[in-house]
């Protein structure tokens, strides 16, 4: 086995090697640190290394292993975190230059599980600028697509996306507002999930404004998400939208199968004119093979969900009073692309937020009573392949550009926040052009488990997840 | 909701600096007329919310996360 081999290796199998000693925690770190220092710099996927601080802890776990100490299901696996998330001791930068050496006083109750499981942070991962999306001008480097450099790893957790599939971690943490782990996770290629609101503590980290933003994990394999999601789910006090609804142990459950399994293909997302041929095509070879292993298809209609994007943006809550004060103070340490949407979400008349999170809620209980009767709804993460890099970020020179850009293609990943439903999106191909194609696949909210068994199930009869990029 | 001028939905960029001013930021060019553009935008949103669900969104609660009852199945 080479060290590529074991770089590109699944989260579980590294962590069963690990604990039967066939490998170290040393070893790991050293070929993901080799990794980093190969390809960051065409990559900009890390903006923190955590170098000295990563060998000592995988000297401490190689420690405990001899003596035959397991702290959790990580020990040993070392995972990079966006860099919004609060590390102690570790600078966080948002992805911006407004606080560069900003250094949090304590772990996000997220970092704290993860490293209470025995994880290894190995660095802070690039992202758009305070995770808000459209960035023009990345302080750290536009994060590059591992499939071709040339072409968008999009955001916000595009760093996240691209360490992941680039194998220079073996998984990472990412949040996700509005599409912010799933459209990297299928833009380069891996698996990300968006658990259901509520289900994973959000506290510590910069919050972009928005309530629906949730932090969740970006892996390889599904068996490796579920895992990470075992990890990190949970109630915590420190975020009072986290539930007591009981945490599954999904690795257990993953293995059900889809036979009798019923699927809700969305007929809104699905269609001729709005989704790309190619994602199209390949998105309903995914779904014969879910059919083919005994799972039955029915077409699903919800038309208000063509609104998902409008209402996202229209009903935001608003900036946070932190990112404001920014706004206010020192707009000329933002990027362009943050200070506009920091400045219009400042100014939407509270009238129109109003409607637009009525509209929000109302919406939310059609498409509830309309999956009800089903497992899962499929449709392709995003309607169109990945784009040259750099069209993301954009200054807007008329009312119809902003629809032509904003809307209607960010619908289907809004759909899961809108609903506070988890999503997970899986790699189900590629384009002529070698570009990932993603599956989104989203449940009833706190039934991630369903999603996990579906998304397990299809990667047992494909190999989409175990292509490597070739960088 | 009606928030039309003579040519239709609009906002001037004076009104825009205005509301942006209330917000207690600076907006000037080449932000301002980008954030115009998006104002209009959701403006346009907003009527077409109103027009699709009229009345209806009278009796909901904004409530921006789910509810107990709503997670039950």
């Amino acid at each position: 086995m080479t060290r590529e081999d074991l770089a590109f290796m699944s989260t579980c199998e590294q962590a069963r090697l690990l604990r039967e000693r066939k490998i170290s925690p040393v070893e790991l770190v050293e070929i993901y640190l080799e990794r980093i220092h190969r390809f960051n710099d065409r990559l900009h996927a890390f903006i923190t290394v955590c170098e000295d601080e990563a060998l000592r802890q995988a000297k401490t776990a190689e420690a405990e292993l001899s003596s035959g100490k397991v702290r959790g299901p990580l020990h040993g696996i070392p995972v990079g975190l966006k860099d919004q998330i609060f590390t102690k001791g570790v600078r966080t930068t948002g992805g911006s230059r407004i606080q560069p050496d900003f250094v949090p006083d304590e772990d996000a109750t997220i970092v704290t599980r993860l490293k209470d499981a025995g994880a290894i942070i190995i660095g802070k991962q690039n992202l758009d600028e305070l995770a808000l999306g459209g960035t023009i001008e990345f302080p750290y480097g536009r994060p590059c697509n591992p499939w071709n450099l040339e072409y968008s790893a999009t955001g916000s957790s595009g760093g996240s996306g691209v360490a992941t599939a680039a194998a220079l971690c073996s998984a990472s943490i990412g949040q996700d507002a509005g599409g912010s782990i799933r459209r990297p996770a299928s833009f380069n290629g891996c698996v990300g999930l968006r658990p259901t609101q509520g289900r994973v503590s959000r506290y510590g980290k910069y919050q972009a404004g928005s309530i629906t933003g949730t932090l969740g994990p970006m892996t390889r394999t599904v068996e490796d998400c579920a895992l990470l999601t075992e990890v990190i789910a949970g109630e915590d006090p420190r975020d009072a939208v986290t539930t007591s609804v009981p945490v599954p142990p999904y690795c257990k459950l993953l293995q059900g199968g889809v036979q009798g399994m019923r699927f809700g293909v969305l007929r809104e997302f699905m269609d001729e004119e709005s989704v790309d041929s190619e994602v199209r095509g390949t998105v309903l070879a995914a779904l014969s093979v879910l059919e083919g292993q005994g799972a039955e298809l029915r077409e699903l209609s919800i038309p208000h969900v063509r609104l998902a994007s409008k209402i996202g943006l229209a009903g935001n809550e608003g900036p946070s009073p932190l990112l404001l004060r920014w706004v206010r103070t020192k707009p000329e340490l933002l990027d362009y692309g943050a200070r506009v949407r920091i400045i219009t979400n400042s100014v939407i008349p509270t009238p129109v937020k109003q409607m637009a999170q009525r509209a929000k809620a109302y919406v939310r209980r059609e498409v509830l009573e309309a999956i009800r009767d089903v497992d899962a709804v499929l449709y392709p993460t995003h309607p169109v392949p990945p784009a040259p890099a750099g069209r993301e970020g954009h200054r807007f020179t008329s009312v119809a550009d902003v629809r032509d850009r904003m809307f209607g293609r960010r619908n289907h990943t809004l759909l899961a926040p809108l609903v506070g439903a988890p999503a997970i999106s899986i790699p189900c191909g590629f384009t002529e052009k070698g570009l990932p194609i993603g599956l989104e696949i989203l449940a009833w909210p706190f039934r991630e488990d369903l999603l996990f068994r579906v998304a397990y199930a299809y990667q047992q009869v494909t190999d989409w997840h175990k292509r490597r990029p070739p960088i | 909701m009606r928030i039309r001028g003579k040519d239709g939905i609009a906002i001037t960029n004076e009104e825009t600096v205005l509301l942006a001013q209330l917000a207690g930021i600076d907006l000037r060019e080449p932000e301002l007329s980008d954030v115009r553009y998006r104002l209009l935008a959701i403006f346009e949103v907003a009527e077409e919310i109103e027009g699709i669900f009229g009345d209806s969104l009278d009796h909901v609660d904004p409530i921006p996360v789910l509810l107990p009852q709503e997670v039950k199945r």
